[in-house]
Formats: C-alpha cells, structure tokens, sequence
C-alpha cells in the first residue's frame, strides 16, 4: 500500500495539523446535536482524512467494515444508472460526480431510501446515519435543490457530510444549513514535518534539504508530497540532497507541450499541439487544469511584459471552456492565440 | 477612339445596345423596314487589331451621328472625331431651325459616314494594300513558323530535362486554387450557337478562368468539349504549362492552337457581326447608295472569316433561322400544351415495348429467358433460383423492365411495393393466395382461355423496393425467402441498394441481375424524341448537363424538364445549369466535398453567405466538427502583407480569430443543447462554420481529414469508463476524489506497481501483487493503469520495457491466486423495485472457496424466500459455472465475481 494510506491518521486524536479544527471536531461529536457539516478546502489537505476521523469518533470502528455496492437506478424517463455505493452498517458514501446529468434522481433514491429507515442497532452511539456526498461541487443545480428539503425533513435519522473543493458552486440553502468547515492547506513546514515522520516510520533517510523542494514541488498538496516522496523512494535512494522531483506524468506532458510552443509558432505546429492535447483530455486530464498549468508554464518562459496578456488570456478562454462543451476548442483557441500574441511579440523585438 | 474601349467588352456591349435602341426609334421613326438587306454574317473572329478598332470606331461614330439628342455623351479625343462632333453640331443647328428633322439627320448620318470612310481607308492601308491572298499566306506562313518555333521549342525541352515526374498533389492543389486572375478578363457575351459544331480541347491553365467556367462557356455557345485532342477537334486552347501529349497530338492532327484571348474574342466576335449586321440595318435603311460602301467595307475580314471557317458559319445561320421557325410554332402549340395536359411525362412516355427500354439490354435478355424456363416447366427441372434480384439506382428502368419483360413473356405482372404492408402475416395470406391463382380478366378474356390451358403459370410476382421493407414489415423478408424456397409463381424482386444488410440474405436464393446506369447519349435518345414532342426547344448540350446532373435517372430528367416546360418553351445551357443546380440539392453531399466549398478559394469566391450557411444545415452536426478538424491545413489568402507577401502574424491572427470563432460556435452550441432553444442553430453555423471560412480561406495542404474530435471523444470515453472502474475499486483505501485519483495517484501506482517488476525481474511479483491487492486492483485494472498514463512516463511506455516472460509470469502467478474485493455484485431490479444484495464484508470474502459455498446457499434460501426467481437462478448458474471454471483453470474469484455481475446484467 501507498504511504499515503498507509500511514492515514485513523483517527481524531492522531490528526497532525489544523489542531482548533480538531478540537472544534471532538466538541461536535460529543453533542448529541450532531449538524450537517460541509467539509471544504484545496485538495490534499485532509479534508476526507478528517472526515473518516469524525465517522470513526461517532460510531466506532464499526464504520471501518466497509464494502462497495453497486445499485441501478431508473429515471423517470426509463434510462438506468449504475451507481456505486460505498457503504458500513453507519453511514454510506456517495460520488454524485459519476452520474453527471442524473444526480438529482440519484440524490432523491438514495437519500430518502436511507433517511426513512432508523437505526436498528440499539447499541449505536448514534441515532442517526450519515451521508456523505464526495465531490458535492460537482451536484447540479436540481440536486442540490432536492437536497435542501431532504435535509430537514429526516434530520432526525441523517446527518449529511459534503465534501467539495470549494463552496461557491454549493447553493446559499444548503450553505446556510450547515455547518461550514475550512480544512486549509497545510504549511510547507508542516508537510516537511509529516514528509520526516513517514521517513522515519519507513526508516528511510530523508535529507532536509530535499524535503523541502519536495514540499516546495507539491504546492502544499499533503498527498501530493507524500506520493512524491514514495516516488522518488522507488526512482533513487540513497537520497541526495538536490534530487529532482518526479513530476507526474501529465505535468511533464504539459511542460513540453509548453516548449513546443514556444520554439515555433505556425499552424502547422499548432496542428501538432492540438493533438498532445487531445491526448491528454483522452486521458481524463481535466481541461480546466490543463489550461491552468499551460498558462502558468508559459508564463514561466516568457518576458515580464507578456505575463500578464497570457493570464488574461488563459482566464478568458477558461471561462469560455466552462460555457463550451468540446474543450478541445477552447484549449486551442488559447494555444493560437498565445502563439499569435508571442509571434508578434517577437517579431516587434527583433525589429528594435 | 479610346483605346480603352478595345479591351473593355463592357464598353463593346453598351455600344451595341445602343445602337439596338437607335434602331428601334429608327423603326418607330417610320423608315422603310422593307429594304432592310440581308446581310451575312461578318466576322471579325481573326481580323487583325487595327481591322476591328476600325471597325468598332466606324460604330461609335455611327452611333453617336444617331444619338441626335445626346450630343453631350461624345467625348472623343482624337481630331477627326472632332471634326465629325463639328459637322454633326452644324447639322443640328440645321436640323433645329428646319422642321425636318429626320431627313436632317439622316442626311447628317450619310455624311458622317462619309468621312467615316475615308477615314478608315486612311488608316486602313496597310491592311488594305494586302491582298486576300496575301492576308492568308501571312496567317499561314506566321502559323507555320510559330508552329516550327514550338516545335524547335519542344524539342528543346524534351532534351534539356527529363519528363518531369507528375505530382498528383500539386496538381490538385493547383486546380482547387482556381485561376491565377480570377475576373481579370471580362468574358464576352456571344450569340446563341455561335460554337455550334466546333470541338474544343483545353491544355494547361487558363488565367482569368477555370477549367470548369471555360468549359460551361463553350458549352453554353454549342460547343463541344473533349479530353482529349482527336481529328474531330477544332480547337486546342492552350493555357498556361500546357500538356506535352496534347500539344504533339494536335501538332499530328493539325489542330489550331488558340490561346485564351483567342477564345474569348471568337465568342466576343459572334456578338460583333450582329452588331455590323443591324448597324448595316440601319444604314440600308437610309441610303441605298451608301450600302455598296458598306458593304465593301465590312468584306474584308467577312471574307477572310468565311475562308477560314465556312462550316461553322452556315450552320449557325441555319439553326438560328430553324429556330426562329420554331417559336412561331410554338406559340401555337403552346396554348394546346396547356389545355391538354394531364399524364405526367414519367407515364405518358412510359416504355411500352421491351424495345423501348433504354439500355439494360444483357439484362433483359436474361429476364426472358429465365421467364420463359418458367412457361417451359425447365425451371423446376434446373436447379436455378427461383426468384430474381433486380438493383441499381433509382430511376434507371428495373420495374419497367420487370414488368415489360413478364408482359412480353405473357406474365400478368402483380406488384407489391413499399406503399403495401409487407409483414409476415400479410405477405403470407395475400401472396400465398396468388400463388398459382388466376386473375378475373383471364376468363373474361376469349382469345386468352385457349393459352391459359397450355400454360399454368400466368402470374408473375414482383416485389418492388424490397430493401425499404422495414421495421414496419416484421418478419416480410423471412417469409418472402420462405415463399421464394417453394414458389410456383415467378417472383421478381427490385432493391436499389444490393449491399443492404436487408437483401444479404434475400440475395443467397435469387438470381442476381444488377442494373448500371445507362450512358448518356442513350438517354439522349429518348429524351430528344419527347422534348420535341412537348414543344421544348433544346440544346444538345443542356440535356446532357441535365442527364449528368441527375446521375442518369431517366425519371428525374424527364421529371425536371416537365417541370420546366410548364413555363418556358426552350432550354439552354445555362438554364440547364441552373435546373441542374436546383435538383442538385435533394442529393447529399459529401462532408469532404462540402468543407471544400469552405475553405477552397474559388469556391468560397462563388459562394455567398447564404450559401455556406446551406453547407452547414447539410449535416449540422458534422460541418462545425469538420472546419474544426481542417481550418488550420489551410493556406489563408488573407495571409499577406501590403506587399503581398506571405505574413506570419498576419496568419497566426487570421487562425486566431477562426479557432475563436469556433469556439465560440461550441458554446452556443452547448446553450441550444442545454436549453433545447434550436433557433440558435444558425447562429451557431455562423460561428462555427462561415465565419472561420472568412478568415481562412484559401489553399488547403493535403487532403481533408474526417474529424479527430470524434475519435478521440470515444477514446475519452472509454478512458473515463476506466478511471471509474478502477476508483470504484480502490475507493474504500483512498482519500482522493476522482480527478485527484487520476492526477496523484495513477502516475504513483504506475511507478510502484512497475518498478519492482523492471528492477527485480520475476521476483518483484510478488510484492505488485501485494500491492495490488491492498488496493483491490484486478488485473484488469493494472492493464488499464499502465494505459491512463501519457507521454513517457506513461505505463505503457515502461511495460514495454518489461520482459514478456515476466508479464506472463505475473498474470499466471495473479490468476493462481486468491484475491480479495471490495464488490458486491448487484442483483436484477425487477420494474423499479430496488433489491439489494449484501454480502458481508470485504474481509469475508476473502477466502473464496468457502465464500461461494456460502453463496450459494444463501441462494438457495433466495429462491425459497425471495420472489425474484429469475435473478436468483441466474444467479446460481452463473455461480456453479463460475464454480466449474474455478476447478479447471483455478481462476480466482475476484474474476469469477465480476463476470458474475457481467453475465447477470447481460441476462437483464
């Protein structure tokens, strides 16, 4: 197993940082009012690891035994779903995010199917079960709306925990419904930290020096740092203190196509562009990411002067890609006109 | 003169109307119409420069004596126009103050024409010392040694360099890039079948025209065009890198060499006699005196012109004059037409006879014989099928045939066709009566009885359309097979497409006859016949473009010219074009030759906005995907500079604006499909197709390719399908949501799954496997892993370096072994009841030998307890199969579990 799980807290009392929001945790699940909690925050800073913390905390280990269900579900204009679900005898666990223009459906059929049958374990600690809806950012409008009702109406038998990136796409409803936890990124001196006692555990040696490019390269990403550091483990070890760090594999895809960009810009290396690009949206790289790290590489290898012009750029055709539907347009618009902008830009320089 | 005038046709037009006009107010102005002179054609068609500026100023200044109330309009430079303006100014002082005005200007009309000639012969002497002899030795001696000149010239080439290889892409791109100057030259209007009799060949590229506008100009005139050059030919019009065959083939067949102005002043020219004709009109009209001067004049290159090409002329004076003839008839047969009018053309000239048939004659032979195997009894004796298979295209004659051959055989034809219910049921109670029954009329009919006795069979069967028979007639195409196997009665059956899926097996028990598509000058044929019959005058050649147009549907072009009978008594060329054009659009077209009228040059320049946003409703959801997919293989001519050079930024700008055209065009898209709101279809055609052509149109590099965005969807698609599969196991151990799982994750699993096996060999097995399991990772999963990867480090990249004797290792060591999983397998929902079925955990599992014992048990009671009997026996077979398999080939249960859940969800 990944030392990323491997070495998951397990429980509330072994969380590393965020200690008020630890503390604010156990009050919680002391209560006997247990809220509605919505769990948010970058990716990688522990927002799922807190979660099965504060599961584990109400109801014991019992919710450890977990298994995966597959459930069908028919719409009401006939078409079936496949949905897995993840379930203990506690709680179960649901990735909306699969069924993407379904979930409402999705979110009524399971929901009320949960919500209307109590807790038969009389010697739960809790009366209630709980729903956790991974990726709730990603629940369409509808769902969310039939959500909002559900939650009132069996408040007493379920407790809902959402987990998202963050809560702008989450209507104001079911904000105000419940609680709002911010689980921050951990500071890079808090992952050199964790990054030393994994190290230890593994009984490996980690030279300073190199967790912190580590830290550094993850962009306070905690599962990022620790993947890194397992990767660079299996690529070299001994350590050295100035190893580099492996990127992962579509991070390097996007830096060369960055290069070629920027060593010619003509139609025909665009055609060539387009198809990196689709080879990596084929590959369930999100678009919306690939722009974001093309704009940023970009940036790095540009003038001052054009910084600025690509993120403006970049932010615009973002915003069309998220309008559009085929994102491989909007990716290459960019990548055009970016070329566009350079070329003159260059052809400017070489006239002074 | 202006010399302008000389290369300006336009200018030669306004000329000649006017002095169309002048002629009527002559008309009107009561002169006698009477002596109007015969004149003969003159032509000016190779007259030498100074010749016909002569000529042409002899007309303006003609005209302008007529035009006694503009005076203004003259604005002649030269000194002896002047003095005519002078001369004619003193006549309308004159003409002013005497009330007679019409003999004053008819006498100012003499005079000027007076001075008109003197004029002419002044500048005429150098022409007009050459004798007519002498004008023709020049033309052939110049025509002679221009064609030693290129003789020398050709051998030379063929010395100096070896053939040059033929390029066949430079080729295309060439001729998809259009002539060099486009509309440089003005094309002249000529009279009608002025090329009437005259082949034409053309070689290498002409410049202000394409091959395809040089071509429907001959055509339009009468003229016949030819690939190659043969001893027919007239002309080879020589472009630009002319071909070397041509040219030496017309050099052995003694052809005249003409260049594209050649051609362009020989259609020009025909207008220009007519114009000498009425202007002689004219002038007959005023003074007979004055017309042996004219005539002497105009001789010359009349002359010269009927030496060189005697037949052309005859015959196009003829036409015209039959022509002539024929509208007078016409408006008598008109009215008639009108009044009795009933049958379309398609049925009133309907074959009556197998005769009449066009073509198909290999065909026809083969039906009656194998008609008349039935009258003789041979058929049941020859182990021959007993029913025919007729295809081809629409409109070509298969049910004509099919009935006119049963009839001549003395079959009675009984048809079924698409607009009957053809299902199982009906085919098998109607038809299977008529097997070996005997229509009414047979014994209503004497003279029939005493035949009836000698043969049995008098029916034939004939299924049309028998590829159209479709969801609607369930079950028709077994039992029509059924029916072919043990039939007694001829059955012949007409399809249009023979590789439908449909007749595949219908094929296997008939005889298969296949129609081809007659060739044109057969239709020819037949159609001449019915036009003249219907009072349509036509042109050879706007038949045949029609015929050409309709891919040799005989009913489609008898369909269209009846249709444009209806209010037009002839056809030309350019009508045919046009009726052509206008049927043209019922056929598809292709998507390849549609993102042509795109981005080609010389199709986007005839093509309007309108047009395009056409080309895009042809296939809406293909056409922005196929811009998409080409717009950047293409060479914008918007791509220059001031200077015209070829610009860089300028380009990358051009395909800036296109792709964020496109772009854009995706999100209205995405809007008209999420809220349904279909009127922004044209918006977004706007977008995503008409306006990127705008910016990038041009020469294309290579071929038109079919949209990768397809593809490559499916291949996201099916990646997606993956990650999921993978995430929905692995989900329980990890913390990451999807994308993070794709992001993080993959390329770290690759890493450690692969490592131990690339550093360790064989002996890394086990710990993947370890691996794997704590993961829940099947192997299935592992293959998928190494494919989500991309560029380098990708999985599938570092497999590659694995030894093959260790992957099969490690997939025979995986499959030995037990694996646990988090699955359970879900069971059949019966109408939205939803059932659940936990297995215990995943740590039960585990063990799977018991755990299926287990399972099966539990099924058991499901059959006793649960009322879903059949999900539960599917179930259980599928477990004691699973349960076999595992004995033989010790497959594990975690792959026993998910084709488990395979096999029951097929089951549903």
């Amino acid at each position: 197993m990944l030392w990323v799980d491997k070495y998951r807290p397990t429980s509330l009392d072994k969380l590393d940082f965020h200690e008020n929001i630890t503390k604010q945790l156990k009050a919680l699940t002391q209560l006997n009012d247990f809220p509605h909690i919505i769990f948010y925050g970058p990716p990688g800073a522990g927002k799922k690891t807190r979660i099965n913390c504060v599961l584990k905390e109400l109801f014991g280990s019992g919710v450890e035994k977990m298994k995966t269900i597959q459930k069908e579900y028919q719409t009401p204009s006939g078409k079936k779903i496949d949905l897995n679900l993840v379930v203990s005898n506690y709680h179960i666990e649901l990735n909306p995010g699969q069924v993407t223009t379904q979930d409402r459906v999705i979110i009524q059929n399971v929901i009320k199917e949960i919500a209307q049958t109590q807790q038969i374990d009389s010697n739960a600690q809790k009366r209630f079960k709980v729903v956790l809806l991974n990726e709730a950012d990603r629940l369409s409008k509808d769902a969310q709306h039939a959500l909002r009702r559900t939650m009132e109406k069996y408040s007493s038998n379920l407790r809902l925990i959402l987990c998202c990136d963050n809560t702008s796409k989450i209507i104001s409803p079911i904000q105000s419904r419940c609680l709002l936890l911010r689980i921050s990124a951990p500071e890079e001196n808090e992952i050199v930290n964790i990054l030393n006692q994994v190290a230890s555990k593994e009984g490996i040696k980690l030279p300073q020096k190199f967790a912190n490019t580590i830290a550094n390269k993850s962009n306070r990403n905690l599962r990022r740092a620790l993947l890194m550091l397992e990767t660079a483990r299996v690529q070299q070890y001994p350590f050295s203190e100035d190893q580099n760090v492996v990127l992962p594999d579509w991070e390097v895809y996007i830096k060369n196509l960055t290069n070629m960009i920027l060593q010619e810009q003509s139609p025909e290396r665009a055609l060539q562009v387009r198809g990196k690009l689709y080879e990596l949206i084929a590959h369930c790289i999100p678009p919306t990411l690939i722009i974001k790290t093309l704009a940023l590489e970009l940036a790095q290898n540009v003038d001052n002067q054009l910084k600025g012009r690509i993120f403006q750029e970049a932010a615009k055709y973002e915003a069309n890609l998220q309008k559009g539907n085929k994102a491989i347009f909007h990716i290459e618009a960019f990548v055009i006109k970016v070329m566009a902008i350079y070329k003159k830009y260059m052809i400017d320089m070489t006239r002074f | 003169m202006d010399i302008r005038n000389y290369f300006n046709p336009l200018a030669n037009r306004k000329n000649a109307k006017r002095k169309k006009e002048n002629e009527q107010t002559k008309k009107e102005d009561g002169d006698n119409l009477n002596k109007r002179m015969k004149v003969i054609d003159p032509s000016t068609y190779f007259a030498k420069k100074s010749n016909s500026e002569n000529e042409k100023q002899k007309r303006k200044i003609l005209n302008e004596a007529d035009d006694n109330t503009s005076f203004e309009n003259i604005n002649i430079k030269k000194s002896k126009g002047k003095q005519i303006l002078d001369s004619n100014d003193d006549e309308m002082a004159v003409a002013e103050n005497n009330n007679r005005t019409k003999k004053k200007i008819s006498s100012s009309k003499v005079k000027s024409m007076e001075i008109n000639k003197k004029e002419e012969k002044e500048l005429d002497l150098p022409i007009k010392k050459r004798t007519k002899s002498e004008l023709q030795d020049n033309e052939e001696l110049e025509h002679k040694s221009e064609l030693q000149s290129k003789k020398i010239e050709d051998e030379l080439i063929e010395e100096e360099k070896p053939k040059k290889k033929f390029n066949y892409r430079a080729y295309l791109a060439k001729k998809s890039a259009g002539p060099k100057a486009p509309g440089s030259k003005i094309i002249p209007k000529g009279k009608e079948n002025c090329l009437l009799g005259m082949t034409f060949v053309f070689t290498g590229d002409l410049s202000s025209i394409s091959r395809d506008e040089a071509t429907d100009l001959v055509k339009r005139y009468g003229g016949r065009v030819t690939g190659a050059p043969s001893s027919r030919t007239t002309y080879l019009v020589v472009g630009e890198d002319p071909g070397e065959s041509k040219l030496a083939k017309a050099k052995k067949h003694k052809i005249k060499q003409i260049n594209e102005d050649e051609l362009l002043d020989l259609i020009g020219s025909s207008l220009n006699k007519n114009d000498i004709t009425s202007s002689n009109d004219i002038k007959s009209n005023n003074n007979d005196s004055d017309l042996m001067l004219i005539k002497e004049s105009v001789k010359k290159p009349i002359e010269n012109s009927e030496k060189s090409r005697p037949s052309f002329n005859n015959k196009s004076s003829i036409h015209i004059n039959e022509n002539s003839n024929k509208i007078e008839k016409m408006n008598i047969d008109d009215k008639e037409y009108k009044s009795n009018d009933t049958l379309l053309w398609v049925d009133k000239y309907k074959p009556k006879d197998v005769s009449e048939i066009i073509g198909h004659k290999t065909n026809i032979d083969k039906i009656r014989s194998w008609l008349k195997d039935w009258k003789s009894g041979a058929i049941f004796k020859k182990d021959s099928p007993k029913a025919l298979l007729l295809s081809g295209p629409p409109g070509i004659g298969k049910t004509t045939a099919a009935i006119l051959c049963s009839e001549a055989e003395g079959f009675k034809p009984i048809e079924f066709n698409a607009s009957d219910a053809r299902s199982k049921n009906i085919l098998k109670n109607t038809l299977s009566d008529l097997i070996g029954n005997h229509t009414m009329t047979e014994y209503l009919d004497k003279n029939l009885k005493k035949k009836q006795i000698n043969n049995d069979i008098k029916n034939v069967i004939i299924m049309d359309e028998v590829d159209g028979m479709s969801s609607g007639d369930r079950g028709g195409n077994a039992e029509l097979i059924q029916m072919i196997k043990k039939t007694k009665t001829p059955i012949i059956c007409i399809c249009n497409d023979r590789q439908s899926p449909k007749i595949r097996t219908l094929a296997n028990y008939t005889l298969d006859l296949r129609f081809r598509r007659p060739d044109a000058s057969a239709i020819m044929k037949r159609i001449g016949p019915i036009c003249q019959k219907e009072g349509l005058r036509f042109q050879q050649n706007s038949i045949e473009q029609i015929i050409q147009s309709t891919q040799s549907d005989i009913r489609q072009v008898l369909n269209a010219l009846a249709t444009y009978r209806l209010n037009a008594t002839s056809i030309s060329y350019d009508d045919s074009k046009l009726l052509a054009k206008k049927s043209e659009k019922d056929f598809s077209q292709n998507p390849f030759s549609l993102v042509q009228k795109f981005f080609n040059l010389s199709e986007y320049r005839n093509s309007t906005f309108a047009d395009r946003m056409d080309y895009f409703f042809e296939d809406y959801e293909l056409m922005p995907l196929m811009i998409q997919e080409n717009y950047l293989q293409i060479s914008p001519v918007l791509a220059k500079n001031e200077r015209g050079r070829p610009d860089s930024v300028k380009l990358l700008n051009l395909m800036s604006e296109a792709s964020d055209s496109i772009a854009y065009g995706d999100i209205i898209n995405n809007t008209l499909r999420r809220t349904n709101n279909w009127s922004l279809l044209s918006v977004q055609g706007s977008f995503s197709c008409a306006r990127p052509s705008y910016f990038v149109h041009g020469m294309a590099h290579g071929q038109y390719n079919f949209p990768g965005w397809l593809g490559q969807n499916s291949k996201a698609g099916k990646y997606k399908r993956c990650l999921h599969e993978i995430y929905s196991h692995s989900c329980q151990k990890i913390s990451s949501n999807i994308s993070e799982f794709r992001q993080e994750y993959i390329p770290s699993l690759t890493n450690s799954l692969l490592t131990p096996l690339l550093e360790k060999g064989a002996d890394g097995i086990s710990d993947v496997i370890e691996e794997m399991d704590s993961y829940y990772i099947s192997k299935e999963d592992f293959d998928m892993i190494m494919e989500l990867g991309v560029g380098d480090k990708s999985g599938e990249k570092l497999l590659k370096k694995v030894d093959t004797n260790i992957k099969r290792t490690f997939t025979r060591l995986y499959n030995k072994e037990n694996h646990p999983t988090s699955f359970i397998a879900p069971i059949a929902v019966k109408k939205n009841v939803k059932t659940e079925k936990v297995i215990p955990d995943a740590e039960e599992i585990v063990d799977n030998e018991e755990n299926g014992d287990e399972n099966e048990d539990e099924n058991e009671d499901d059959i006793l307890n649960d009322k879903i009997l059949n999900a539960a026996g599917v179930k259980n077979k599928t477990k004691s199969k699973a349960k076999s398999t595992k004995a033989s080939t010790r497959k594990a249960s975690a792959s026993s579990t998910t084709k488990k859940r395979t096999t029951t969800r097929r089951k549903k």
